[in-house]
């Protein structure tokens, strides 16, 4: 009996000693690789290792092909790679990686091809009505999901992993739905880089309702307001990226934005805008009074530009910075039809209108974080698309608007160089609007 | 009659401790009805005993005279506890908050909920030029300059965890071991050990005395 038992022992300590040597050989992995959308510079990428890596060597051993200016964050196992390049991204990055963990065990280096950019996502005008479709790297279109009567809100979610929608028929009432998307950004071989790939469509409502709003973050979650036809039917739900659902209960005064960060959502009110955590325990609202409404936000660093309507008509774009009273960039008596700003709040472009008789005459402002104004420029014989978005494209350093001409029904999609504020493509293809999606 | 007083005493010690706030320095203040109920249990169960034992003499082992000789000792000397040595021997996985209140303004937040933020959020480049207002103690480090920390706890000081930020401590500036600084300034971003780190710049540091619950959840 002893002897079996000392057996058993002896086998059992020789197991663990065994285990412990095969784990201190094991060399490192890579675990995980998937874009990061909130950051600094124009792209991010998380990795995750097997093991905890030591960072000077994965920065010293690993390269990017083209060299990109970029740098490494992160400890232990988890790693972020940030471009901040001084120049647009026009082709996909080859990522040489290597480096050693903390026990000095070399990662097996390997190649990695990474598209940062984003795509081109439209709301196309067809003869049936309307469809999404993407445009590829080579200017073709590709068509996701089903046609539709009419798309009223297209929403793409901020991790890039699925298009919401709010769609509506004849009868004038809405439904919303969700087209998920499998992003292919990131591959082992340069060929299999492609566009998203449209999964099974779904309907996130039961019914039909009244009215429909929708705001993603950068973390994928989708807030869904709605309203139905009786009294007191508003309703708000937050479909979270990990697939859970939440009620969400407050009361707004109109369209709810989700913080790109996540965490907390911006409130319209009567008296001005709520910011707010998602989950409120401590009934911790900050309320800015005024006739305020969200512009836009500057990526996840907490900076945000407002739009205040003024009760003489003026308009003037405010920019938010964290722990600080509002800063008024530009005031005028001129409608603000969209407004843009990196990252950081430091550039901030803004497209401002005044009526010239039958026609709006549309100009692009850029100005800096105090307001100094830098360049401007007419839009002519273009305006852009009242109700659309200004958006920024960090990683092409463009901005892209929908633009129509006199006397044209439809409208295009335009890119407009960011710094020089010079068109850099129409697109001759009839749209409702065109918006990025991250990839 | 004796075991009674003793019971009596160790109850009121436990109850005082609850009732003078010395029991912030061990234990989150969630559980501080649980320990006085206890307290007021031992001080009951002590007076029964002495009704029972009423007149009797009894011979004491000797643990129950260490243990009357603790508690008098309790009594008599103030807890003083050195929160930076606890923090260098501790690990420093932060346990889960309670919930996240990031969309809080920056100088609302406490120096865990900014270690908190700082460390789900990797890229300190997020922070830089937020203003920064900020209690804690000297945390000082066998290798690199002192840090500005607080203890949190789930429970109490066994499974206290660190939560410190680097400080850029101003020329002239001597941080003392343990000292409670109030600090206002802003975040900054700088290069230390080749990595991009996010630094408390102070631009007040004000000394003051430890705070009433200096463990935090």
């Amino acid at each position: 009996m002893n002897k079996r038992l000392g057996l058993l022992l002896g086998l059992a300590t020789a197991g663990v000693l065994a285990q412990q040597q095969i784990l201190l050989r094991l060399p490192p992995r890579l675990v995980q690789l998937r874009p990061q959308h909130i950051h600094s510079g124009s792209a991010g990428l998380d990795l995750r290792f097997s093991r905890p890596m030591e960072l000077k060597t994965v920065k010293a051993q690993s390269d990017l092909k083209p060299a990109l200016r970029h740098r490494w964050i992160g400890n232990h196992a988890a790693l972020r790679l940030i471009l901040n390049p001084t120049k647009a991204i026009a082709e996909p990055i080859e990522i040489q990686l290597a480096g050693r963990d903390l026990r000095s065990q070399e990662l097996k280096p390997q190649t990695w091809w990474w598209d940062p950019r984003p795509w081109l996502l439209i709301n196309r005008i067809t003869n049936n009505g309307q469809q999404l479709q993407l445009q590829d790297r080579q200017g073709e279109w590709t068509p996701i999901g089903p046609p539709w009567t009419r798309l009223n809100k297209v929403v793409p979610l901020g991790n890039g992993r699925g298009i919401a929608m709010v769609a509506s028929d004849d009868n004038r009432s809405e439904q919303i739905w969700l087209q998920p998307l499998e992003p292919n950004s990131i591959s082992q071989k340069h060929s299999s880089l492609s566009p998203p790939s449209p999964q099974t469509i779904q309907r996130l409502a039961k019914g039909n309702v009244l009215f429909a709003h929708l705001s993603s973050n950068l973390n994928g979650d989708l807030l869904i307001q709605t309203g139905g036809f009786l009294p007191d039917s508003e309703k708000n739900e937050l479909f979270l990226a990990n697939g859970q659902r939440q009620r969400i209960n407050v009361r707004s005064a109109g369209p709810m934005e989700l913080l790109p960060g996540g965490g907390g959502l911006v409130v319209p009110t009567y008296n001005g805008i709520n910011l707010q955590p998602l989950i409120n325990k401590n009934n911790s609202v900050q309320s800015l009074p005024g006739n305020r409404e969200l512009g836009t936000f500057c990526a996840a660093s907490g900076r945000a530009l407002l739009i205040r309507h003024w009760p003489d008509y003026r308009r003037s774009i405010e920019l938010i910075l964290p722990g600080r009273a509002p800063r008024q960039l530009w005031l005028g008596e001129e409608a603000v039809l969209g407004v843009a700003c990196d990252a950081k709040g430091e550039r901030i472009w803004a497209v401002i209108g005044t009526w010239t008789g039958d026609w709006a005459q549309h100009t692009i402002l850029r100005m800096d974080s105090k307001g100094n104004e830098i360049d401007r420029r007419l839009l002519a014989p273009w305006r852009m698309k009242g109700g659309t978005p200004l958006q920024l494209d960090p990683v092409g350093k463009r901005l892209l608007l929908t633009v129509s001409k006199k006397g044209q029904n439809s409208a295009n999609p335009a890119f407009i160089d960011a710094a020089t504020l010079q068109w850099k493509k129409i697109i001759p293809i009839d749209v409702e609007e065109a918006q990025l999606l991250n990839p | 009659m004796i075991r009674g007083a003793l019971l009596i005493t160790w109850g009121w010690i436990v109850l005082w401790s609850v009732i003078s706030g010395r029991l912030d320095l061990l234990l989150r203040g969630v559980f501080h009805g649980l320990v006085g109920i206890s307290g007021a249990a031992l001080l009951l169960a002590g007076v029964v005993l002495l009704i029972r034992q009423r007149g009797r003499y009894e011979r004491l082992p000797w643990a129950w005279w260490s243990s009357a000789a603790i508690a008098l000792l309790v009594l008599l000397v103030p807890p003083n506890p050195s929160f930076s040595d606890l923090a260098e021997s501790r690990p420093q996985g932060l346990p889960e908050p309670p919930e996240l209140a990031f969309v809080l303004p920056p100088e609302q937040r406490t120096l865990t909920e900014w270690v908190r933020l700082l460390r789900s959020q990797q890229d300190p480049d997020l922070v830089d030029g937020n203003p920064v207002n900020i209690s804690g103690f000297v945390w000082t480090q066998q290798s690199g300059p002192p840090l500005i920390a607080r203890l949190t706890v789930r429970c109490c000081l066994a499974d206290a965890t660190p939560a410190g930020l680097p400080v850029h401590w101003p020329e002239g500036f001597i941080p003392n071991t343990n000292q409670w600084l109030s600090i206002q300034g802003e975040m900054v971003v700088t290069t230390r050990d080749e990595q991009r780190v996010a630094v408390v710049m102070p631009k007040a540091i004000t000394p003051i005395s430890r705070p009433k619950r200096p463990l935090e959840p």
